[in-house]
């Protein structure tokens, strides 16, 4: 059941006009049965917690590795992010913004992350692992696959780092985390039009990118 | 040409691929109308599907199971009290930094202020000057100015007089002397 709540929910969002944002029978659904168990979470379910964990669980983890690029890190942040879920989920007010809520408290123990780093670097005492290419994927193939991966992250972390820092934060949740345009502004606490301009500057910059392109059209998905 | 019969832009395909909504009703209506216009603009949702999939595809994939604490920690529901607690501490340690850089300054001019209303107090009170001077002059107890040899204890009046005699009692010595001649 959760696969398939999974399934609905990170098709959700979808971009206007497109299969997936038609798709509202199920995008009503999904969201209505994480309503629910947020709801039943906040009581002191603990069964529903644990539901509503294993059903965002791979959604954080895949945000947090791609920004941290390191496996480990994500792990650990991970386990933080929900902890920090746990404790704060009695103040959430609005239970249909859980997931845009959710990415917020992601996106906040990112920054902090980064911070750390930082102060870490500037003593000299940080340990930078990129481990990112070496972790298993979701389709655990053979090396053909692992190299098309490796160059796939290569090409999507030097085009995403063109990107200033609002434009990258709004093509990352777009296309990296399936967001769509309201929960990205419910994210980022913007107004949709300006999530709406960051989105299509950065689109700009993609669609010159022929690197880039010629990379995804010859994707074997 | 009006804008019904032009080709879409570049921009403004990106445009429709952010929101249709946001596109002008003439161009959306040419749009919806045109063939050409809605390859290009399918085209470029293919590449960005593409990179969807493509992203979760290429993900990796938690490794730990998420371990949530057996019970919500005391503090759990105050939700700013853990936040409240380092800057609680971070705001006394500023105080007492403040306060050890300005107190002794302070320090001085209430020291100051202190003998003065001393002084003053000492002024109205004879008695107490008497003490104090007593003190001044005599600044060792008694067992230990015998020590150092500058009591004079063991040495009475009566003593002093016989070694050195009053001048009153050398006159009356003088004339009794004169009166036995």
């Amino acid at each position: 059941m959760a696969m398939n709540l999974r399934y609905s929910i990170c098709n959700s969002p979808g971009k206007p006009g497109t299969e997936k944002g038609q798709d509202s029978g199920l995008m009503t659904n999904g969201e209505n049965l994480v309503s629910s168990l947020v709801e039943s979470a906040k009581a002191g379910n603990r069964n529903d917690l644990e539901q509503l964990v294993n059903l965002f669980h791979k959604d954080i983890f895949r945000m947090v590795c791609c920004r941290t690029r390191s496996q480990m890190d994500a792990e650990d942040l991970t386990q933080e992010i929900f902890i920090q879920m746990m404790k704060s989920l009695p103040g959430l007010r609005d239970v249909r913004r859980f997931r845009s809520w959710l990415f917020r408290i992601a996106l906040n123990r990112v920054r902090d992350f980064y911070r750390k780093k930082n102060i870490l670097e500037f003593f000299g005492t940080s340990a930078d692992v990129d481990d990112a290419c070496r972790v298993p994927s979701e389709k655990r193939d053979g090396p053909l696959e692992k190299v098309a991966q490796k160059e796939f992250w290569q090409q999507f972390h030097q085009f995403s780092d063109t990107l200033s820092r609002w434009e990258k934060e709004v093509f990352l949740l777009r296309f990296a985390d399936h967001l769509g345009i309201r929960e990205i502004a419910e994210t980022l606490e913007k107004n949709e039009s300006t999530v709406k301009t960051h989105l299509y500057r950065a689109l700009k910059k993609f669609r010159n990118n022929t690197e880039f392109h010629r990379l995804l059209k010859g994707g074997t998905l | 040409m009006t804008s019904q019969n032009t080709h879409l832009s570049e921009e403004q395909i990106i445009c429709a691929v952010v929101d249709e909504q946001d596109l002008p009703a003439a161009v959306q209506h040419h749009l919806s109308a045109c063939p050409m216009c809605q390859d290009k603009k399918q085209q470029f949702d293919r590449a960005l599907n593409t990179l969807e999939e493509m992203t979760e595809a290429f993900s990796p994939l938690p490794q730990r199971k998420i371990r949530l604490p057996d019970h919500q920690p005391f503090f759990g529901k105050i939700t700013w009290f853990p936040v409240r607690i380092p800057a609680f501490a971070a705001g006394l340690a500023l105080f007492l930094l403040t306060l050890s850089i300005w107190y002794p300054g302070n320090l001085e001019v209430s020291k100051e202020k202190m003998r003065a209303q001393v002084l003053r107090e000492a002024e109205l009170s004879p008695p107490l000057m008497k003490e104090i001077n007593a003190l001044e002059e005599y600044t060792l107890p008694d067992l230990c100015q015998e020590i150092s040899g500058e009591s004079y204890g063991y040495f009475t009046n009566e003593f002093m007089d016989f070694v050195v005699p009053p001048e009153e009692s050398r006159i009356d010595a003088v004339r009794s002397d004169h009166s036995r001649a």
